[in-house]
């Protein structure tokens, strides 16, 4: 009596599915990861809610206090106009996020399609994209992008855009790739076999099987979108002063540096921070994701 | 391996003609109107932009503009800055030894640092240097450039006064600047050796070395590290060219007069040729460096020369 009744019972409990579980034991077992997304979301929501937050207004400056050095009503101290720097870092780190969100964003929305459409079609498609990549991946670090800059004009839309190109070659590589092991599989052609379109495969059958290097890749290459944008503005290339954006901080605080070092030192902490976090996040998140990975970190 | 050289060679081809149009167009992709774009500073008439516009070769069929900057540059005449108005070539030309210099030190120290890393982190496997060492190199991943170079000189120019903080003359001059773009490149070496050397001494051979008795030491010099090197060259000879890209930065910093601070001052006065013959200049090294790490890694691992 009772074992038919466990017969019965059981299908009615859908098996959970097990890499998904697997997945988050191992991203909650690894600290590095967990330390990483806590930067991650501290930063973010001090971007999100700068505006009321900061404790002084990032733009209002007092000569008297200019270069004063930090002390306990202003933790990070005064920049050259008698700035509070605190302020500054906290309102920094919403632009930094929005323009390393909206240029790896859009880079990975293009170049995951572009890569689909090479590794999936084949043929010259796959050509035109592979010759595009190893042209645009000629250029090295960020000269792309100041080559881009040079010709649209300095400003924070086209350090968004210089980029969001920067990147895109990545992707394309990487998800075509991920599509030329994926679609050879037997539930591919199985999905085929029943008369599937080559969109519902591409979308139902290979984009949830490639998710998750892309997912490891876009946090890494925030990490490094971060990194270039405060490169740029700090050569006076990107986001234009008075913003308070990182590089441009650090840049006003490099003339200082004899004087008054902490203008320089804690803009670039932040960003160190901020990268670190998205970094161990990253790495994390491939561990994770590759059990092959698991149990050997670092390597 | 002749075959995989020449087969190399002729594959570069495309590339490289791609990238001379790829730079060709950055001039063309200037919103609006090139000359009106370079001259937008200065008072300048019509007549100025007619006659730098005839001067670029604007006025004539976008494909003869092309032929003719092919023909220049197969002729190594790359045109004139609109700055200065000498040849590209004698300008590039006189900054670009000391980028290579930076370069060089650079990478001297990156792997001076990054093997020796790598490899007390593989030996010492799991114990507090490991931990040490690898939490170093995510800092040092995380970085940016600048900012190091600015620290690095607060703490040994302003304060300890051991070495000047800009300029290029002797060694002390090299000793920053090179630090700052060695380090972040240290750490990829460092990940890399580790990784690679952990991997070896996972082997059958290094287990039979340890089991016949061998010293240690032996085991590590002769059997594990020389084939665990090889990743670790392929990522040094990458990173050599990824500094031609980074000394833009860097030299910036340290006001250091190589090609990155040329490139800069171009922007800054909008002289598109130099920008461009910069560009072409640094991509077409980058490029020959890869090669030339291609072809060091096929006559390293002959097992890919047939892949």
């Amino acid at each position: 009596m009772t074992t038919d009744l466990s017969i019965e019972m059981a299908p009615r409990r859908r098996p959970r599915a097990p890499g998904r579980v697997t997945f988050w034991r191992a991203l909650t077992a690894d600290g590095g990861a967990l330390l990483g997304a806590g930067i991650v979301c501290l930063f973010i929501l001090v971007g999100m809610f700068a505006p009321r937050l900061s404790p002084y207004d990032p733009l209002a400056s007092h000569l008297p206090n200019s270069l004063q050095k930090p002390s306990l009503r202003h933790p990070l101290g005064f920049d050259e106009f008698g700035r509070d720097i605190l302020s500054r870092v906290m309102h920094g780190s919403r632009i930094s996020l929005l323009i390393a969100l909206g240029a790896t964003g859009s880079a990975c929305i293009l170049g995951v399609s572009i890569g689909l459409a090479a590794g999936y079609r084949g043929s010259w498609v796959e050509n035109v994209a592979l010759r595009l990549t190893d042209v645009m991946l000629a250029f090295p670090g960020i000269l792309m992008a100041l080559a881009i800059i040079a010709v649209l004009g300095r400003g924070t839309g086209n350090v968004m855009v210089a980029i969001g190109i920067y990147f895109t070659p990545f992707y394309v590589r990487l998800v075509r790739g991920l599509v030329l092991s994926v679609k050879e599989r037997d539930y591919v052609e199985a999905a085929r076999g029943v008369g599937a379109t080559d969109l519902r495969i591409l979308y139902r059958h290979i984009v949830p099987n490639i998710l998750g290097p892309v997912i490891v890749q876009t946090t890494l290459n925030i990490g490094a979108a971060i990194l270039i944008t405060s490169s740029l503005s700090f050569l006076g290339l990107g986001v234009q002063p008075p913003t308070p954006e990182w590089g441009v901080m650090l840049a006003n605080g490099r003339t200082y540096l004899r004087v008054a070092p902490h203008v320089a030192t804690f803009p670039g902490l932040a960003i160190m921070l901020v990268v670190l976090g998205f970094n161990l996040l990253g790495d994390g998140l491939r561990d994770a994701l590759d059990p092959t990975l698991r149990g050997q970190r670092g390597t | 391996m002749l075959a995989f050289i020449v087969r190399r060679l002729l594959s570069l081809i495309p590339v490289l003609l791609l990238i001379t149009l790829a730079v060709f167009l950055l001039i063309h992709i200037v919103p609006g109107d090139a000359a009106t774009y370079i001259l937008s500073e200065g008072f300048a008439t019509a007549e100025d932009v007619d006659k730098l516009r005839r001067e670029l070769g604007l006025d004539q069929p976008i494909w003869v503009q092309y032929v003719r900057y092919l023909n220049g540059i197969a002729r190594l005449n790359f045109g004139r800055s609109l700055y200065t108005r000498r040849p590209l070539l004698d300008e590039i030309t006189a900054r670009f030894p000391a980028s290579v210099e930076l370069a060089l030190a650079s990478i001297a120290i990156a792997v001076l640092i990054g093997l020796f890393a790598g490899m007390m982190a593989a030996v010492r496997h799991n114990t507090l240097w490991d931990r040490g060492i690898t939490t170093s190199v995510l800092f040092g991943f995380s970085m940016p450039d600048f900012w190091l170079g600015l620290m690095l000189i607060f703490l040994f120019a302003v304060r300890l006064g051991w070495v000047p903080a800009t300029g290029r003359g002797g060694v002390v001059h090299l000793i920053l600047p090179a630090l700052t773009l060695g380090i972040a490149s240290s750490a990829l070496i460092a990940r890399m050796t580790r990784s690679s050397l952990l991997d070896t001494l996972r082997q059958d051979y290094v287990r039979t070395a340890r089991a016949k008795g061998l010293d240690e030491h032996i085991v590590l010099f002769k059997h594990a590290l020389k084939n665990s090197l090889i990743p670790t060259v392929t990522v040094v000879g990458l990173q050599f060219g990824t500094m031609l890209g980074r000394v833009v930065v860097t030299e910036s910093v340290f006001a250091w007069p190589g090609i990155g601070r040329l490139l800069l001052d171009a922007i800054n006065a909008r002289d598109l040729p130099l920008i461009q013959g910069i560009v072409l200049v640094i991509a077409t090294s980058f490029v020959l460096i890869n090669l030339a790490v291609d072809i060091l890694y096929s006559y390293l691992d002959p097992r890919i020369r047939y892949h």
